[in-house]
């Protein structure tokens, strides 16, 4: 099964799936960062240009600074995220997940120069295109992923039935399942929502319920998982 | 369509991470993609380039603008990829010759500059819609993310440009000024008129071309496939069918199947049946059969489509003027002459007025500022000061609300009460309690008495002396099982306040600690005789 995650496994050998995020949202994130740099860096220069040669010094100077730490400051302060990055919902991480400590952010954004090469990150692209976790250089030589955020997991509200407990045995993700059409309930349309509650054979439902009250009988099993 | 063949893994996706799954299709069908499309576009572009070799950048543009026909071989591949079905080149080049021009003639205008052209690909080739009905599904199609989708169609045409000039560059690079074939390559070029510069120009953006296009079909695909596992619940689906599949075992239900399977197969695959299959044998009843079932499942098409999954309900609200405006009877280049000037000053004046707001915003903001950069490193900081503070050291318990008021008062009562070893121990505790709550130092769990006790002479405390004996008479019993004297004990049990204590009235307190240890020695001699 293909899917766009990359699997760590603890010493507990549990799995966790960390969404790794590729090209489109990392260039448009580094759009916006660059813009930001673009901005601070001109006002910068304006208010050092007043100064005249001792402002121009201290112009480079913070230039510098602005230009190497910019991203690495925010991502070690800011939870792994640029402003860029928090604005499309990603974050950098170690690849066993842990949050990105000062090396790591500091080798992958010094690498930085080197996917800018030869010419406005031609191997930075190539190199996310054709790897498996979507990594640019300086994430293979740092250890890092770029993953999306998890988002907060509230819970859909689901349509409020009497709750009754499933007349079979349901496996976790048939749980889910099931779980997961109530919660769709609003997306779905009708039609289709009675068109997969009839997926289901008979012999599982009480006697005598017929294809429309299937779903409802569903639903009663929905609040019954999540504890109605 | 069978879902239970399917080869990505189903479940509801934000628009990007839909994106990185195509990424991730193209990258295991890459070459063969890679390969299809070289091989419908390249010829056209040799035998124009062989016609007008004096215009390489036109050409690679005319190639550039028929991608969405380059193209379809690719989503063909992607589309089998899907379910698990390997596509041959010799397919590939089978359709592109022969199925390759479905609305052609659209897809290559008015919808070429379409921001969702790769997402809308697929119902058109697919799904095989056209006319109103496509422009519904559409919509309905698009009516979650729709700003991922047009995110790719941006991203990768920048990520094209930028690699067309960075293959360049990198070729260029590497080609030496002074060697002699290319000055002779470049005279060739110059006397048959061609320009050697926009030639390699002209590569460099075909081999662009070619490398993003996979990666641009499949992540439009990809997209297109996640709308309508979201919109339809296939990934439900899957679950309730093997659900099913594990109760009935070998019962199939087909009457349900049947109806279950309707809209999804029809999209992928009824359309195009009725296209091809042609009736083989002249007798009148089998036409008849066949015009009754095309005129019946054209119907069933058509109950279908009038459906919600080809329908999109919107509700948007506007703002309206309730009254028609009234014009206004004004001259507007008069009025904007004579205000011209006043703008200008306004104008700098409010710049000017908002640049000192600007800064004394920044002044007054500096602090919160600070704390916004400084709030993640201190809360983490504070929590590991407070966890490596420990609350025990070899046994010993380090908690100040464990210990006795008056410490030295009562390690003496112990010593009195024969429990050596008990008070010097309290003595000791009391000493390494003070120490990590009083004078901060950095004691960790796990520590031995030596390693305390070089951290306190390397910060160099005042009382690092009086410590370290303490710490030598306290192992000397507690591992030697050694017994200092009474007047060693009562020697360092009196000086204990005195390093440890904070000194609020330094006479009163000393005076009294003298007396007690007079007291307390001269009761000790009588207790030994």
């Amino acid at each position: 099964m293909l899917d766009n995650t990359s699997k760590v496994e603890t010493p507990e050998g549990i799995e966790l799936p960390l969404e790794v995020a590729g090209v489109v949202p990392r260039a448009l994130a580094y759009i916006i960062d660059l813009l930001i740099f673009v901005i601070l860096n001109y006002t910068i220069a304006l208010t050092m240009g007043l100064l005249g040669n001792f402002g121009e010094g201290l112009y480079l100077i913070l230039f510098f600074i602005l230009f190497w730490l910019y991203p690495v400051i925010f991502e070690v302060f800011r939870n792994g995220q640029t402003p860029g990055k928090k604005a499309l919902g990603i974050k950098v991480v170690h690849q066993d997940g842990t949050p990105i400590s000062l090396n790591a952010s500091f080798v992958r954004n010094i690498l930085l120069s080197a996917d800018f090469l030869p010419f406005f990150y031609t191997t930075g692209f190539i190199s996310m295109m054709l790897h498996k976790d979507f990594k640019r250089l300086g994430d293979m030589a740092a250890g890092t992923l770029v993953i999306y955020t998890e988002k907060e997991n509230k819970e859909d509200p689901i349509p409020k039935v009497k709750p009754k407990a499933p007349t079979f045995a349901l496996s976790l993700e048939e749980q889910r399942s099931v779980l997961s059409l109530a919660e769709r309930h609003q997306q779905l349309s009708k039609a289709r929502q009675d068109e997969l509650s009839n997926l289901l054979p008979e012999k599982l439902f009480p006697a005598n319920t017929d294809n429309h009250n299937r779903l409802k009988q569903l639903h009663a099993f929905a609040n019954w998982l999540r504890g109605n | 369509m069978d879902l239970s063949k399917i080869s990505i893994k189903l479940r509801p996706r934000n628009g990007y991470a839909a994106i990185d799954l195509g990424t991730r299709m193209a990258q295991r069908n890459l070459k063969l993609m890679l390969i299809s499309f070289i091989i419908v576009s390249l010829p056209l572009y040799l035998v124009l380039l062989f016609i007008f070799p004096e215009r390489p950048l036109l050409i690679t543009f005319f190639i550039w603008w028929l991608k969405p026909l380059w193209e379809r071989p690719l989503l063909l591949i992607l589309s089998r990829d899907v379910f698990h079905q390997a596509t041959h080149l010799k397919e590939v080049l089978k359709f592109s010759l022969t199925n390759n021009y479905k609305q052609w003639f659209q897809s290559i205008t008015w919808r070429r500059f379409s921001p969702t052209r790769s997402f809308d690909a697929p119902v058109v080739q697919l799904e095989n819609l056209s006319g109103k009905v496509r422009r519904e599904r559409l919509s309905a199609l698009h009516s979650r993310s729709p700003t991922a989708i047009s995110g790719i169609t941006f991203v990768l045409h920048l990520v094209e440009a930028l690699m067309t000039f960075g293959v360049m560059l990198f070729i260029l690079q590497f080609i030496p000024n002074d060697i002699e074939w290319i000055l002779f390559l470049e005279q060739v070029f110059t006397n048959t008129g061609l320009d050697l510069f926009y030639l390699i120009l002209s590569l460099c953006w075909y081999l662009a071309m070619v490398i993003v296009a996979p990666f641009y079909v499949a992540g439009g695909f990809s997209s297109y496939l996640n709308q309508r596992s979201i919109r339809e619940a296939w990934d439900l689906e899957l679950v309730f069918r093997q659900l099913a599949n594990k109760h009935t075992k070998k019962k199939f239900d087909y009457k349900n199947l049947v109806a279950a399977l309707l809209v999804c197969i029809f999209t992928f695959s009824v359309p195009q049946g009725i296209s091809s299959e042609q009736p083989a044998n002249n007798e009148t009843t089998k036409v008849d059969a066949y015009a009754k079932e095309k005129a019946n499942s054209r119907q069933a098409i058509q109950q279908i489509q009038s459906g919600p999954e080809y329908k999109r309900v919107e509700q948007t609200w506007e703002f309206r003027k309730i009254n028609p405006d009234k014009p206004k009877e004004e001259d507007p280049e008069k009025k904007n002459k004579s205000n011209s000037n006043f703008d200008k000053g306004l104008a700098k004046t409010l710049s000017w007025i908002f640049l000192i707001l600007l800064v004394i915003f920044l002044l007054y903001k500096l602090p919160a500022i600070i704390e916004y950069f400084d709030s993640g490193a201190k809360a983490k900081n504070k929590n590991l000061k407070d966890i490596n503070k420990p609350e025990q050291l070899f046994g010993l318990d380090l908690k100040q609300e464990n210990l006795p008021d008056d410490i030295v008062q009562e390690a003496q009562a112990l010593w009195q009460a024969k429990q050596q070893r008990e008070a010097l121990g309290l003595l000791y505790q009391a000493s390494l309690s003070k120490l990590i709550h009083d004078f901060d130092c950095e004691f960790e769990d796990g520590f031995t008495e030596l390693e305390c006790q070089t951290i306190v002479s390397r910060m160099q405390l005042p009382l690092k002396d009086y410590f370290a004996e303490l710490t030598s008479i306290w192992r000397l019993l507690a591992y030697g099982h050694q017994l200092p004297t009474s007047e060693i004990f009562l020697q360092i049990s009196s000086q204990w306040p005195e390093h440890f204590e904070p000194k609020n009235d330094p006479n009163a307190e000393d005076d009294s600690s003298i007396k007690n240890t007079q007291q307390a020695a001269s009761q000790m001699e009588t207790d030994n005789e």
